[in-house]
Protein backbone atom coordinates (compact mmCIF):
# COMPACT_ATOMS: atom_id res chain seq x y z
CA UNK A 1 0.00 0.00 0.00
CA UNK A 2 1.44 3.59 -0.85
CA UNK A 3 2.16 5.83 1.85
CA UNK A 4 -0.01 9.17 0.97
CA UNK A 5 2.06 12.79 0.75
CA UNK A 6 1.75 14.45 4.02
CA UNK A 7 1.10 17.84 2.86
CA UNK A 8 -1.62 16.64 -0.70
CA UNK A 9 0.40 18.40 -3.58
CA UNK A 10 -1.89 20.57 -6.01
CA UNK A 11 -2.46 19.32 -9.27
CA UNK A 12 -2.01 20.41 -12.71
CA UNK A 13 -2.99 19.03 -15.64
CA UNK A 14 -0.63 20.10 -18.97
CA UNK A 15 -2.10 19.84 -22.28
CA UNK A 16 1.07 19.89 -24.56
CA UNK A 17 2.14 17.46 -27.45
CA UNK A 18 5.66 18.24 -27.58
CA UNK A 19 7.94 16.09 -25.99
CA UNK A 20 10.24 18.56 -25.03
CA UNK A 21 8.30 21.24 -23.21
CA UNK A 22 6.60 18.23 -21.28
CA UNK A 23 9.82 17.30 -20.06
CA UNK A 24 11.17 20.95 -18.97
CA UNK A 25 7.38 21.51 -17.33
CA UNK A 26 7.56 18.14 -15.69
CA UNK A 27 10.67 19.04 -13.83
CA UNK A 28 10.15 22.59 -13.02
CA UNK A 29 7.02 22.25 -11.85
CA UNK A 30 7.48 19.21 -9.74
CA UNK A 31 10.33 20.93 -8.78
CA UNK A 32 8.30 23.45 -7.40
CA UNK A 33 5.94 21.76 -5.33
CA UNK A 34 3.03 20.93 -7.76
CA UNK A 35 1.63 17.72 -8.78
CA UNK A 36 1.91 17.26 -12.74
CA UNK A 37 -0.28 15.39 -14.90
CA UNK A 38 -0.31 15.36 -19.13
CA UNK A 39 -2.80 14.86 -22.35
CA UNK A 40 -1.53 14.90 -25.60
CA UNK A 41 -4.40 16.58 -27.12
CA UNK A 42 -7.41 19.01 -26.73
CA UNK A 43 -9.99 16.26 -26.57
CA UNK A 44 -8.07 14.17 -23.94
CA UNK A 45 -7.26 17.36 -22.11
CA UNK A 46 -10.99 17.92 -21.74
CA UNK A 47 -11.68 14.57 -20.82
CA UNK A 48 -8.87 14.19 -18.11
CA UNK A 49 -9.73 17.50 -16.83
CA UNK A 50 -13.71 16.22 -15.85
CA UNK A 51 -12.30 13.63 -14.83
CA UNK A 52 -9.05 14.87 -12.52
CA UNK A 53 -10.86 18.18 -11.87
CA UNK A 54 -6.89 19.56 -11.52
CA UNK A 55 -6.73 23.13 -9.63
CA UNK A 56 -4.72 24.63 -13.08
CA UNK A 57 -4.92 23.93 -16.66
CA UNK A 58 -1.98 24.68 -18.89
CA UNK A 59 -2.80 24.45 -22.54
CA UNK A 60 -1.12 25.34 -25.68
CA UNK A 61 -3.42 26.58 -28.49
CA UNK A 62 -2.04 24.52 -31.15
CA UNK A 63 -3.35 20.86 -30.14
CA UNK A 64 -4.65 17.94 -32.13
CA UNK A 65 -8.34 17.29 -32.14
CA UNK A 66 -9.66 20.39 -30.03
CA UNK A 67 -7.55 23.51 -29.46
CA UNK A 68 -6.70 24.98 -26.71
CA UNK A 69 -9.14 27.99 -26.86
CA UNK A 70 -12.00 25.36 -27.51
CA UNK A 71 -10.85 23.45 -24.70
CA UNK A 72 -10.81 26.84 -22.43
CA UNK A 73 -14.33 27.36 -23.31
CA UNK A 74 -15.93 24.22 -22.78
CA UNK A 75 -13.83 24.01 -19.33
CA UNK A 76 -15.44 27.58 -18.49
CA UNK A 77 -19.21 27.12 -19.53
CA UNK A 78 -19.65 23.63 -17.53
CA UNK A 79 -20.39 24.38 -13.42
CA UNK A 80 -18.36 21.80 -12.89
CA UNK A 81 -15.12 22.96 -14.34
CA UNK A 82 -15.43 26.50 -14.55
CA UNK A 83 -13.64 26.81 -11.81
CA UNK A 84 -10.46 25.37 -13.09
CA UNK A 85 -7.67 28.13 -13.20
CA UNK A 86 -7.11 28.05 -17.28
CA UNK A 87 -3.16 28.92 -18.19
CA UNK A 88 -2.90 29.35 -22.43
CA UNK A 89 0.52 28.92 -22.74
CA UNK A 90 1.34 29.30 -26.26
CA UNK A 91 3.56 29.26 -29.17
CA UNK A 92 1.22 31.80 -30.60
CA UNK A 93 0.65 35.71 -30.09
CA UNK A 94 -2.40 35.09 -28.57
CA UNK A 95 -2.93 37.04 -25.94
CA UNK A 96 -6.34 38.47 -26.53
CA UNK A 97 -7.85 35.39 -27.76
CA UNK A 98 -6.94 33.39 -24.80
CA UNK A 99 -8.70 35.78 -22.67
CA UNK A 100 -11.48 36.21 -24.87
CA UNK A 101 -12.17 32.47 -24.59
CA UNK A 102 -11.72 32.77 -20.54
CA UNK A 103 -8.32 32.04 -20.19
CA UNK A 104 -7.13 33.44 -16.48
CA UNK A 105 -3.64 34.43 -17.64
CA UNK A 106 -1.89 33.60 -20.72
CA UNK A 107 2.11 32.60 -21.22
CA UNK A 108 3.89 32.80 -24.42
CA UNK A 109 6.67 30.34 -25.12
CA UNK A 110 9.76 29.11 -24.92
CA UNK A 111 9.47 28.36 -21.61
CA UNK A 112 11.19 30.15 -19.03
CA UNK A 113 10.95 28.03 -15.75
CA UNK A 114 10.91 31.17 -13.67
CA UNK A 115 7.93 32.87 -15.51
CA UNK A 116 5.96 29.23 -15.39
CA UNK A 117 6.22 28.92 -11.62
CA UNK A 118 5.75 32.85 -10.92
CA UNK A 119 2.61 32.61 -12.82
CA UNK A 120 1.39 29.11 -11.46
CA UNK A 121 2.10 30.04 -8.23
CA UNK A 122 0.34 33.54 -8.72
CA UNK A 123 -2.94 32.19 -9.92
CA UNK A 124 -3.07 29.70 -7.28
CA UNK A 125 -2.80 32.48 -4.57
CA UNK A 126 -5.07 34.98 -6.25
CA UNK A 127 -7.87 32.48 -6.19
CA UNK A 128 -6.89 31.39 -2.20
CA UNK A 129 -7.33 35.24 -1.52
CA UNK A 130 -10.65 35.12 -3.55
CA UNK A 131 -11.74 32.31 -2.34
CA UNK A 132 -11.58 32.91 1.51
CA UNK B 1 12.11 40.87 -31.31
CA UNK B 2 14.58 40.05 -28.16
CA UNK B 3 18.19 40.35 -29.92
CA UNK B 4 21.07 39.37 -28.29
CA UNK B 5 24.19 41.67 -29.20
CA UNK B 6 27.18 40.35 -30.33
CA UNK B 7 29.48 42.46 -28.26
CA UNK B 8 30.37 44.66 -31.55
CA UNK B 9 28.09 47.31 -32.25
CA UNK B 10 29.42 46.37 -36.43
CA UNK B 11 28.07 43.16 -36.09
CA UNK B 12 25.07 43.64 -34.50
CA UNK B 13 24.05 46.22 -37.06
CA UNK B 14 24.94 43.44 -40.28
CA UNK B 15 22.91 41.64 -38.15
CA UNK B 16 19.56 44.12 -38.44
CA UNK B 17 20.39 44.51 -34.60
CA UNK B 18 22.12 41.81 -32.85
CA UNK B 19 21.12 37.75 -32.85
CA UNK B 20 17.60 36.87 -32.52
CA UNK B 21 16.80 35.75 -29.57
CA UNK B 22 15.03 32.17 -28.71
CA UNK B 23 16.69 31.02 -31.63
CA UNK B 24 19.45 28.48 -32.44
CA UNK B 25 22.76 29.85 -34.54
CA UNK B 26 25.36 28.05 -35.97
CA UNK B 27 29.04 29.83 -36.32
CA UNK B 28 30.81 27.80 -39.01
CA UNK B 29 34.39 28.20 -40.61
CA UNK B 30 37.49 26.61 -40.90
CA UNK B 31 39.86 26.60 -38.07
CA UNK B 32 41.19 29.54 -36.56
CA UNK B 33 38.51 32.07 -38.82
CA UNK B 34 37.55 33.30 -34.71
CA UNK B 35 34.44 31.35 -34.11
CA UNK B 36 35.34 30.41 -30.17
CA UNK B 37 36.55 34.14 -30.46
CA UNK B 38 33.14 35.66 -31.56
CA UNK B 39 31.03 32.62 -29.06
CA UNK B 40 33.13 33.77 -26.30
CA UNK B 41 32.90 37.49 -27.00
CA UNK B 42 29.16 37.17 -27.45
CA UNK B 43 28.90 35.30 -23.69
CA UNK B 44 30.62 37.97 -22.08
CA UNK B 45 28.94 40.90 -23.40
CA UNK B 46 25.09 39.10 -22.28
CA UNK B 47 25.92 37.40 -19.49
CA UNK B 48 25.02 38.79 -16.37
CA UNK B 49 23.52 37.42 -12.93
CA UNK B 50 19.79 37.39 -14.58
CA UNK B 51 21.07 35.92 -17.52
CA UNK B 52 23.36 32.77 -17.27
CA UNK B 53 25.52 31.65 -20.01
CA UNK B 54 26.86 28.16 -20.37
CA UNK B 55 29.50 26.81 -22.12
CA UNK B 56 29.45 23.23 -23.19
CA UNK B 57 33.30 22.14 -24.89
CA UNK B 58 33.11 18.91 -26.80
CA UNK B 59 36.01 17.09 -28.17
CA UNK B 60 38.04 19.61 -30.64
CA UNK B 61 38.05 22.17 -27.81
CA UNK B 62 39.11 20.82 -24.57
CA UNK B 63 37.90 23.19 -21.57
CA UNK B 64 41.85 24.16 -20.66
CA UNK B 65 42.09 26.04 -24.29
CA UNK B 66 38.89 27.66 -24.31
CA UNK B 67 39.57 29.54 -21.24
CA UNK B 68 43.26 29.42 -21.32
CA UNK B 69 42.97 31.75 -24.36
CA UNK B 70 40.05 33.32 -24.00
CA UNK B 71 42.19 35.42 -21.09
CA UNK B 72 44.13 37.03 -23.72
CA UNK B 73 40.83 39.37 -24.62
CA UNK B 74 39.80 42.62 -23.04
CA UNK B 75 36.08 41.46 -22.98
CA UNK B 76 37.13 38.25 -20.45
CA UNK B 77 35.91 39.85 -17.42
CA UNK B 78 36.93 36.91 -15.49
CA UNK B 79 35.01 37.71 -12.36
CA UNK B 80 32.13 36.54 -14.59
CA UNK B 81 33.09 33.06 -14.73
CA UNK B 82 31.96 30.34 -13.06
CA UNK B 83 28.99 32.90 -11.50
CA UNK B 84 27.27 33.97 -15.09
CA UNK B 85 29.64 32.13 -17.14
CA UNK B 86 29.43 28.33 -16.25
CA UNK B 87 32.05 25.98 -18.47
CA UNK B 88 30.65 22.13 -18.70
CA UNK B 89 33.02 19.54 -20.75
CA UNK B 90 31.08 16.56 -21.74
CA UNK B 91 33.71 15.07 -24.14
CA UNK B 92 34.15 11.95 -21.69
CA UNK B 93 30.81 11.24 -21.55
CA UNK B 94 29.64 11.52 -25.49
CA UNK B 95 32.65 9.12 -26.14
CA UNK B 96 30.73 6.30 -23.95
CA UNK B 97 27.35 7.34 -25.25
CA UNK B 98 27.05 10.10 -28.00
CA UNK B 99 23.41 9.38 -28.19
CA UNK B 100 22.52 10.28 -25.08
CA UNK B 101 23.41 13.79 -25.54
CA UNK B 102 20.05 15.13 -25.60
CA UNK B 103 19.04 13.85 -22.41
CA UNK B 104 22.56 15.30 -21.33
CA UNK B 105 21.44 18.49 -22.81
CA UNK B 106 18.13 18.56 -20.71
CA UNK B 107 20.20 18.17 -17.56
CA UNK B 108 22.50 20.95 -18.09
CA UNK B 109 19.13 23.30 -19.17
CA UNK B 110 17.77 22.51 -16.07
CA UNK B 111 21.02 22.57 -13.62
CA UNK B 112 22.38 25.72 -15.27
CA UNK B 113 19.06 27.49 -16.68
CA UNK B 114 20.88 29.24 -19.08
CA UNK B 115 19.76 32.32 -21.51
CA UNK B 116 22.79 31.24 -23.84
CA UNK B 117 24.04 27.87 -24.37
CA UNK B 118 27.31 27.74 -26.72
CA UNK B 119 28.03 23.82 -27.85
CA UNK B 120 31.62 23.95 -29.60
CA UNK B 121 32.29 22.11 -31.32
CA UNK B 122 28.75 20.56 -32.45
CA UNK B 123 30.41 19.17 -35.66
CA UNK B 124 33.07 16.85 -33.63
CA UNK B 125 29.64 15.67 -31.60
CA UNK B 126 28.02 14.59 -34.88
CA UNK B 127 31.91 12.67 -36.15
CA UNK B 128 30.85 10.53 -33.44
CA UNK B 129 27.96 9.06 -34.50
CA UNK B 130 27.61 5.84 -35.82
CA UNK B 131 25.70 6.49 -38.63
CA UNK B 132 23.47 9.32 -39.99
CA UNK B 133 19.96 8.57 -39.04
CA UNK B 134 21.46 8.27 -35.43
CA UNK B 135 22.61 11.98 -35.63
CA UNK B 136 19.50 13.17 -37.38
CA UNK B 137 17.18 11.57 -34.11
CA UNK B 138 20.27 13.23 -31.57
CA UNK B 139 19.78 16.50 -33.62
CA UNK B 140 16.30 16.27 -33.58
CA UNK B 141 15.94 15.73 -30.10
CA UNK B 142 18.83 18.37 -29.18
CA UNK B 143 17.46 20.49 -31.53
CA UNK B 144 13.68 20.74 -29.68
CA UNK B 145 14.96 20.60 -26.44
CA UNK B 146 16.60 24.11 -27.24
CA UNK B 147 13.82 25.55 -28.86
CA UNK B 148 11.73 23.98 -26.23
CA UNK B 149 13.25 26.60 -23.49
CA UNK B 150 13.79 30.27 -23.33
CA UNK B 151 17.48 29.87 -24.41
CA UNK B 152 19.60 31.28 -27.24
CA UNK B 153 21.71 28.52 -28.87
CA UNK B 154 24.71 28.81 -30.20
CA UNK B 155 26.29 25.72 -32.31
CA UNK B 156 29.95 26.40 -33.18
CA UNK B 157 31.64 23.93 -35.71
CA UNK B 158 34.35 23.42 -38.52
CA UNK B 159 31.80 22.88 -41.28
CA UNK B 160 32.62 24.60 -44.42
CA UNK B 161 30.04 26.08 -47.13
CA UNK B 162 29.90 22.33 -49.11
CA UNK B 163 28.51 21.63 -46.04
CA UNK B 164 25.30 23.77 -46.08
CA UNK B 165 23.11 21.43 -48.39
CA UNK B 166 24.10 18.18 -47.00
CA UNK B 167 23.79 18.30 -43.17
CA UNK B 168 20.84 18.66 -41.10
CA UNK B 169 22.56 20.79 -38.38
CA UNK B 170 21.76 23.59 -41.03
CA UNK B 171 18.20 22.81 -41.63
CA UNK B 172 17.90 23.29 -37.80
CA UNK B 173 19.56 26.18 -37.36
CA UNK B 174 17.39 29.51 -37.59
CA UNK B 175 20.88 31.41 -37.94
CA UNK B 176 23.87 30.81 -39.63
CA UNK B 177 27.48 32.82 -39.83
CA UNK B 178 29.75 32.14 -42.06
CA UNK B 179 33.28 32.88 -40.80
CA UNK B 180 36.33 32.80 -43.83
CA UNK B 181 39.92 33.70 -43.73
CA UNK B 182 41.19 34.23 -47.37
CA UNK B 183 44.97 34.83 -48.20
CA UNK B 184 45.67 38.39 -50.38
CA UNK B 185 49.00 38.26 -51.35
CA UNK B 186 51.24 37.51 -47.91
CA UNK B 187 48.51 38.77 -45.76
CA UNK B 188 45.47 36.62 -44.90
CA UNK B 189 41.62 38.44 -44.77
CA UNK B 190 38.82 37.92 -42.17
CA UNK B 191 35.70 37.95 -43.28
CA UNK B 192 32.26 37.14 -42.19
CA UNK B 193 28.66 36.42 -44.25
CA UNK B 194 25.55 36.21 -42.95
CA UNK B 195 23.64 33.19 -44.57
CA UNK B 196 20.77 32.82 -42.65
CA UNK B 197 18.99 34.58 -40.23
CA UNK B 198 15.29 33.62 -39.83
CA UNK B 199 13.10 36.18 -39.24
CA UNK B 200 15.02 39.14 -39.18
CA UNK B 201 16.58 41.42 -41.74
CA UNK B 202 20.58 41.37 -42.36
CA UNK B 203 22.93 43.06 -44.00
CA UNK B 204 23.91 40.34 -47.04
CA UNK B 205 27.00 40.10 -48.50
CA UNK B 206 31.11 39.66 -47.34
CA UNK B 207 32.14 41.65 -43.98
CA UNK B 208 35.65 42.35 -43.46
CA UNK B 209 36.57 41.31 -39.84
CA UNK B 210 39.54 41.89 -37.52
CA UNK B 211 40.53 40.13 -34.50
CA UNK B 212 42.28 42.27 -32.15
CA UNK B 213 42.45 42.27 -28.23
CA UNK B 214 39.10 43.46 -27.90
CA UNK B 215 37.89 40.37 -30.27
CA UNK B 216 35.94 40.07 -33.07
CA UNK B 217 35.67 43.58 -34.48
CA UNK B 218 33.54 43.30 -37.56
CA UNK B 219 33.16 46.42 -40.23
CA UNK B 220 29.72 46.77 -42.28
CA UNK B 221 30.33 45.90 -46.59
CA UNK B 222 30.11 49.90 -47.64
CA UNK B 223 26.86 50.38 -49.20
CA UNK B 224 25.35 52.93 -51.59
CA UNK B 225 23.51 55.07 -48.83
CA UNK B 226 19.99 56.15 -49.26
CA UNK B 227 19.49 59.48 -49.81
CA UNK B 228 18.22 61.25 -46.50
CA UNK B 229 14.57 62.66 -46.76
CA UNK B 230 16.32 66.14 -45.96
CA UNK B 231 18.59 65.25 -49.16
CA UNK B 232 18.52 68.36 -51.11
CA UNK B 233 21.24 68.91 -54.54
CA UNK B 234 22.49 71.88 -53.49
CA UNK B 235 23.70 74.58 -55.78
CA UNK B 236 26.01 76.57 -53.73
CA UNK B 237 29.76 77.22 -55.04
CA UNK B 238 32.60 76.42 -52.47
CA UNK B 239 35.75 78.61 -52.11
CA UNK B 240 38.84 76.05 -52.26
CA UNK B 241 41.32 78.60 -51.06
CA UNK B 242 43.50 77.82 -54.02
CA UNK B 243 44.13 81.25 -55.94
CA UNK B 244 43.17 81.01 -59.38
CA UNK B 245 41.68 77.86 -59.37
CA UNK B 246 37.92 78.55 -58.57
CA UNK B 247 37.92 81.29 -61.47
CA UNK B 248 38.65 78.54 -63.51
CA UNK B 249 35.06 76.35 -62.64
CA UNK B 250 32.22 79.60 -63.40
CA UNK B 251 32.75 80.77 -60.06
CA UNK B 252 33.88 77.82 -57.71
CA UNK B 253 33.34 73.95 -57.16
CA UNK B 254 29.59 73.05 -56.82
CA UNK B 255 29.35 72.40 -52.98
CA UNK B 256 29.26 68.37 -52.61
CA UNK B 257 30.79 67.20 -55.79
CA UNK B 258 33.91 64.74 -55.93
CA UNK B 259 37.20 65.98 -57.61
CA UNK B 260 39.18 63.60 -59.15
CA UNK B 261 42.99 65.33 -59.18
CA UNK B 262 45.19 62.88 -61.44
CA UNK B 263 48.75 63.38 -62.07
CA UNK B 264 52.25 62.03 -61.62
CA UNK B 265 54.45 61.52 -58.76
CA UNK B 266 55.45 65.28 -58.19
CA UNK B 267 53.15 66.91 -59.87
CA UNK B 268 51.62 68.35 -57.14
CA UNK B 269 48.52 66.36 -56.24
CA UNK B 270 49.37 65.61 -52.14
CA UNK B 271 50.27 69.78 -51.81
CA UNK B 272 46.81 70.73 -53.48
CA UNK B 273 44.78 68.06 -51.56
CA UNK B 274 46.38 69.23 -47.99
CA UNK B 275 45.99 73.20 -49.06
CA UNK B 276 42.49 72.73 -49.71
CA UNK B 277 41.74 71.12 -46.51
CA UNK B 278 43.80 73.87 -44.53
CA UNK B 279 41.81 76.55 -46.48
CA UNK B 280 38.53 75.06 -45.49
CA UNK B 281 39.55 74.82 -42.08
CA UNK B 282 40.27 79.03 -42.09
CA UNK B 283 36.46 79.32 -43.67
CA UNK B 284 35.25 76.91 -40.32
CA UNK B 285 34.92 73.65 -42.48
CA UNK B 286 36.39 70.94 -40.86
CA UNK B 287 38.39 68.72 -43.34
CA UNK B 288 39.71 65.17 -43.57
CA UNK B 289 42.49 63.82 -45.54
CA UNK B 290 42.67 60.30 -45.79
CA UNK B 291 46.19 59.10 -46.19
CA UNK B 292 47.45 56.07 -47.38
CA UNK B 293 50.87 57.93 -49.00
CA UNK B 294 51.40 60.44 -45.66
CA UNK B 295 52.25 58.69 -42.53
CA UNK B 296 51.47 61.48 -39.46
CA UNK B 297 55.29 62.81 -39.36
CA UNK B 298 55.68 63.26 -42.69
CA UNK B 299 52.23 65.13 -42.86
CA UNK B 300 53.88 67.47 -40.37
CA UNK B 301 56.36 68.22 -42.70
CA UNK B 302 54.27 68.52 -45.59
CA UNK B 303 52.07 70.99 -43.61
CA UNK B 304 55.54 72.41 -42.46
CA UNK B 305 56.65 73.26 -46.35
CA UNK B 306 53.20 75.23 -47.23
CA UNK B 307 53.83 77.18 -43.98
CA UNK B 308 51.53 75.77 -41.50
CA UNK B 309 52.16 74.53 -37.47
CA UNK B 310 50.73 71.61 -37.56
CA UNK B 311 49.73 72.04 -34.00
CA UNK B 312 47.07 74.76 -33.91
CA UNK B 313 45.81 72.71 -37.28
CA UNK B 314 45.95 69.02 -36.73
CA UNK B 315 43.12 67.44 -34.79
CA UNK B 316 39.30 66.02 -35.07
CA UNK B 317 37.00 68.89 -36.13
CA UNK B 318 39.86 70.90 -37.75
CA UNK B 319 42.18 69.08 -40.21
CA UNK B 320 41.60 65.82 -39.47
CA UNK B 321 44.08 62.23 -40.61
CA UNK B 322 43.17 59.55 -41.07
CA UNK B 323 46.24 57.24 -42.10
CA UNK B 324 46.57 53.46 -43.05
CA UNK B 325 49.44 51.57 -44.19
CA UNK B 326 49.02 50.92 -48.14
CA UNK B 327 49.62 47.25 -46.85
CA UNK B 328 47.40 47.15 -44.55
CA UNK B 329 44.26 48.90 -46.18
CA UNK B 330 40.88 47.30 -45.69
CA UNK B 331 38.32 48.92 -48.07
CA UNK B 332 35.02 48.77 -45.88
CA UNK B 333 36.78 49.62 -42.71
CA UNK B 334 37.83 52.50 -44.64
CA UNK B 335 35.02 53.77 -45.75
CA UNK B 336 33.61 53.26 -42.44
CA UNK B 337 36.12 55.27 -40.78
CA UNK B 338 35.55 58.27 -42.82
CA UNK B 339 31.51 58.25 -42.20
CA UNK B 340 32.38 57.92 -38.72
CA UNK B 341 34.75 60.83 -38.81
CA UNK B 342 32.54 62.85 -41.07
CA UNK B 343 29.48 62.24 -39.10
CA UNK B 344 31.17 62.92 -35.85
CA UNK B 345 33.29 66.14 -36.48
CA UNK B 346 30.67 67.42 -39.11
CA UNK B 347 33.23 67.55 -41.79
CA UNK B 348 33.07 69.21 -44.91
CA UNK B 349 36.33 68.47 -46.91
CA UNK B 350 37.97 64.96 -47.32
CA UNK B 351 40.66 64.22 -49.40
CA UNK B 352 41.86 60.70 -50.47
CA UNK B 353 45.90 60.02 -50.78
CA UNK B 354 45.49 58.38 -53.14
CA UNK B 355 42.64 56.41 -54.94
CA UNK B 356 44.99 53.45 -56.35
CA UNK B 357 45.55 52.61 -52.76
CA UNK B 358 41.78 52.02 -51.97
CA UNK B 359 41.74 50.25 -55.51
CA UNK B 360 44.59 47.84 -54.76
CA UNK B 361 42.68 47.41 -51.15
CA UNK B 362 39.68 46.20 -52.86
CA UNK B 363 41.07 43.11 -54.61
CA UNK B 364 38.98 43.06 -57.98
CA UNK B 365 37.46 45.93 -60.18
CA UNK B 366 34.12 45.33 -60.10
CA UNK B 367 33.97 45.10 -56.10
CA UNK B 368 36.28 48.68 -56.65
CA UNK B 369 33.73 50.47 -58.58
CA UNK B 370 31.18 48.95 -56.23
CA UNK B 371 32.77 50.35 -53.50
CA UNK B 372 33.94 54.10 -55.34
CA UNK B 373 30.36 54.62 -56.51
CA UNK B 374 29.02 54.41 -53.18
CA UNK B 375 31.93 56.30 -51.07
CA UNK B 376 30.86 59.24 -53.78
CA UNK B 377 27.28 58.95 -52.62
CA UNK B 378 28.15 58.73 -49.18
CA UNK B 379 29.74 62.56 -50.02
CA UNK B 380 27.17 63.72 -52.21
CA UNK B 381 24.26 63.23 -49.42
CA UNK B 382 26.58 64.60 -46.76
CA UNK B 383 27.13 67.65 -48.98
CA UNK B 384 31.28 67.02 -48.07
CA UNK B 385 33.48 68.21 -50.97
CA UNK B 386 36.02 65.55 -51.60
CA UNK B 387 39.23 65.63 -54.12
CA UNK B 388 40.39 61.68 -55.16
CA UNK B 389 43.97 62.17 -55.64
CA UNK B 390 45.29 59.21 -58.37
CA UNK B 391 48.65 58.98 -59.01
CA UNK B 392 49.21 59.14 -63.20
CA UNK B 393 50.56 56.64 -65.26
CA UNK B 394 53.16 58.81 -67.08
CA UNK B 395 56.14 60.41 -65.70
CA UNK B 396 55.92 64.04 -66.78
CA UNK B 397 52.74 64.42 -69.10
CA UNK B 398 49.55 62.27 -68.54
CA UNK B 399 49.26 59.39 -70.97
CA UNK B 400 45.57 59.80 -70.12
CA UNK B 401 43.86 58.38 -67.09
CA UNK B 402 41.14 55.92 -68.98
CA UNK B 403 41.00 52.79 -66.90
CA UNK B 404 40.44 54.74 -63.83
CA UNK B 405 36.92 53.84 -62.61
CA UNK B 406 36.83 56.97 -61.05
CA UNK B 407 37.31 59.46 -63.67
CA UNK B 408 33.62 58.58 -64.77
CA UNK B 409 32.36 58.42 -61.06
CA UNK B 410 33.90 62.42 -60.40
CA UNK B 411 31.82 65.23 -60.81
CA UNK B 412 35.17 67.23 -61.93
CA UNK B 413 38.30 66.08 -63.19
CA UNK B 414 41.91 68.13 -62.62
CA UNK B 415 45.02 67.15 -64.35
CA UNK B 416 48.25 67.91 -62.88
CA UNK B 417 51.50 68.16 -65.28
CA UNK B 418 55.16 68.26 -64.82
CA UNK B 419 56.91 70.00 -68.29
CA UNK B 420 60.30 69.35 -69.07
CA UNK B 421 62.28 72.23 -69.84
CA UNK B 422 65.52 73.77 -67.83
CA UNK B 423 63.18 74.18 -65.16
CA UNK B 424 60.52 71.90 -63.89
CA UNK B 425 56.96 73.57 -64.12
CA UNK B 426 54.26 72.33 -62.91
CA UNK B 427 50.69 72.75 -65.13
CA UNK B 428 47.20 72.27 -64.09
CA UNK B 429 43.76 72.28 -66.18
CA UNK B 430 40.55 71.09 -65.84
CA UNK B 431 39.16 68.77 -68.19
CA UNK B 432 35.61 68.22 -67.19
CA UNK B 433 33.62 69.61 -65.04
CA UNK B 434 30.22 68.35 -64.57
CA UNK B 435 27.03 71.02 -64.74
CA UNK B 436 29.64 74.37 -65.06
CA UNK B 437 31.18 75.79 -67.25
CA UNK B 438 34.89 75.78 -66.91
CA UNK B 439 38.16 76.75 -68.27
CA UNK B 440 39.80 73.93 -70.21
CA UNK B 441 42.93 76.05 -70.86
CA UNK B 442 46.70 74.47 -69.00
CA UNK B 443 47.40 76.91 -66.49
CA UNK B 444 50.81 77.20 -64.22
CA UNK B 445 50.50 75.41 -61.08
CA UNK B 446 52.89 77.34 -58.12
CA UNK B 447 53.68 75.51 -54.67
CA UNK B 448 55.16 78.62 -52.81
CA UNK B 449 56.47 78.21 -49.09
CA UNK B 450 53.32 78.95 -47.86
CA UNK B 451 50.58 78.14 -50.82
CA UNK B 452 49.22 76.75 -53.81
CA UNK B 453 48.34 78.85 -56.50
CA UNK B 454 47.21 78.57 -60.02
CA UNK B 455 48.20 81.28 -62.35
CA UNK B 456 50.96 83.56 -62.27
Amino acid sequence: METPDPIEKVLILVVERDPHIKKLERFFLEEAGYRVEFADDGLQGLERARALIPRILVTEILLPRLDGLKVCRALKSDPATKDIIVLVFSILFAEDRALEAGADAFLRKPLDDARLVDTVTTLLRERSEAGS
Amino acid sequence: MKRLTSGNAELDAILGGGFPANAIHVLMGAPGTGKTILAEQLCFANASPDRPVLYVATFSEPLQKIVGFLQAFNFAKLEKLGTQIVYEYVGEDLLTAPERFPQRVQELLTRHRPKIIVIDSFKALADLMPDRSAWRRTLDAVAGMLSAYDTTTFLVGEYTSDMLTQLPEFAVADGVIDLTREERGSRDERFLRVLKLRGSDFLAGRHPVHINSDGIQAYRRFLTPAAPPEYRPVFERLKTGISGLDSMVATGFLRGTATLVAGPSGAGKTSLGIHFLRAGVAEGEPGLLVGFQENPNQLIRALGSLGSEHGALLGPGKFDHFYTSPVEVQIDHVANEITRRIDSHGVKRVVIDAVSDLEQGAGDHLRFRDFLYSLTQMFAVRNVTSMLLVEATGLFQQQGISGHTVSYMSDNIILLEMLLGDDLSRTIRIIKSRGSKHDGKRHPLRITQSAVEVGG
